[in-house]
């Protein structure tokens, strides 16, 4: 298997990717980087590393296309039967190499795509949300939409592709959300099945700060909206559009809920509804909390706990404003070739990783 | 990649719960007490942050 790891001035964390990935099982020829319209050392460390026939630097064009001219430069898919692409700014797991060769060495020819789980890195209270969010949506749902085929997205950090099918893929998409364009390319030419493969950790850096994370939320819900129009789904007969049909309704249906409760109460003077959905919630909420600090060895999550309600309502207006800007205003429709990763990477240091 | 609507099946299943609304009359003053422990919880968690800074 190929690792191809994309990079945009990457030089604070693209040594900590790279030795951890061959610390866990990738050998050094195997890996390949590919460096778009970096103005840092990331070239030079990544040579350093890997060898300089191993890196590829070229003017910037964005994620996608910088994954295409990989495969096209290092002749991915004539060497290798998989890819596996990694974001530059995460850490594997010890295991994580050679318990995705196992699970692929044992994959069904209808295997075509893969997914690990991903697992934020220690930090503030942002993190600690993401501890939350990573064990809802992976722990649970991911296992579910993989149990029915329907696996939305295989994100940035750990996606896997058979790569007899690499060039059925268009890499010139142009979308926010590249990795998600991507997976709904294999749900509509029918390729194959996705697997997950949930004891294959990998770990993620998140924003620092509520200006980040406001700026990455917009950024995937752009996408995911880009995504959803340019695919058309919802109107073909396919499981995976009924399952994005299912949570979108169930996303404006909370919505509208969340304005027109309070709105009813008011206007009937009996706040009880409004009670009764605030303790609900705020129960099953903590609860929920709860057993993802357990799962994860977090203690930490629980106290940052009353924060969380910010982070969900601030995710909830950012889902309606992208949807706006999308679908009603039509905007980033030109193909986009920036990189949403200035300002966000930090050193990961010591003790950030709990394997 | 943000999996769309991850996490939200939480607030809207506890909203299809609180539906049937019946029963306790203070539940409203047991919601504010909740709300003002959420925010005197939150506040104590900012005013440790930055004193560890």
């Amino acid at each position: 298997m190929a690792l191809v790891i994309p990079a945009h001035n990457e030089e604070l964390v693209i040594a900590d990717t790279i030795n951890s990935a061959m610390k866990s099982g990738q050998t050094e020829r195997d890996i390949f980087v590919v460096a778009d319209g970096c103005s840092d050392r990331t070239v030079e460390i990544a040579a350093g590393l890997v060898g300089e026939r191993n890196v590829l630097a070229q003017p910037q064009s964005g994620k996608a296309k910088a994954i295409l001219h990989a495969i096209q430069h290092f002749d991915i898919a004539g060497r290798y039967e998989w890819m596996h692409i990694a974001d530059a700014d995460g850490v594997f797991d010890l295991r994580y190499f050679t318990e995705i060769g196992e699970r692929l060495a044992k994959a069904g020819a209808n295997i075509v795509a893969a997914t690990g789980h991903i697992q934020s890195l220690e930090g503030g209270w942002i993190s600690r949300y993401r501890t939350y969010e990573y064990t809802i949506g992976l722990e649970i749902l991911r296992r579910i939409q993989a149990f029915f085929g329907v696996i939305p997205v295989m994100p940035g950090p750990t996606s896997i592709f058979r790569t007899r099918i690499l060039r059925k893929l268009d890499f010139n998409a142009g979308s926010l959300a590249e990795d998600m364009d991507l997976t709904m390319q294999i749900h509509r030419l029918r390729l194959g099945r996705i697997a997950y493969f949930p004891k294959a950790k990998t770990f993620s850096q998140d924003p620092k700060d509520l200006g980040d994370y406001i700026k990455q939320i917009s950024r995937w819900y752009r996408g995911n909206f880009q995504v959803i129009q340019r695919h058309r789904i919802g109107l073909r007969r396919q499981k995976i559009d009924a399952y994005v049909t299912y949570v979108m309704v169930e996303q404006w249906l909370l919505v509208a809920g969340l304005i027109f409760i309070p709105f009813w109460c008011w206007f009937s003077t009996n706040y009880r509804p409004l009670a009764y959905m605030f303790l609900m919630d705020a129960l099953f909420f903590f609860i929920f909390t709860v057993g993802a600090a357990a799962r994860n060895h977090r203690a930490n999550v629980v106290g940052a706990f009353p924060l969380f309600y910010i982070l969900r309502f601030l995710t909830l207006v950012i889902f309606v404003r992208s949807w706006f800007e999308i679908v009603v205003q039509h905007k980033f429709s030109t193909p986009q070739a920036g990189w949403s990763v200035a300002g966000r990477r930090y050193r990961i240091g010591t003790g950030t990783v709990s394997h | 990649m943000y999996t769309p609507g991850k996490g939200s099946i939480l607030p809207v299943a506890t909203t299809a719960a609180a539906l049937p609304v019946t029963g306790t009359k203070n539940v409203v003053e047991i919601a504010l007490a909740v709300a003002a422990g959420l925010i005197a919880w939150a506040a104590l968690y900012m005013a440790r942050s930055r004193a560890n800074q």
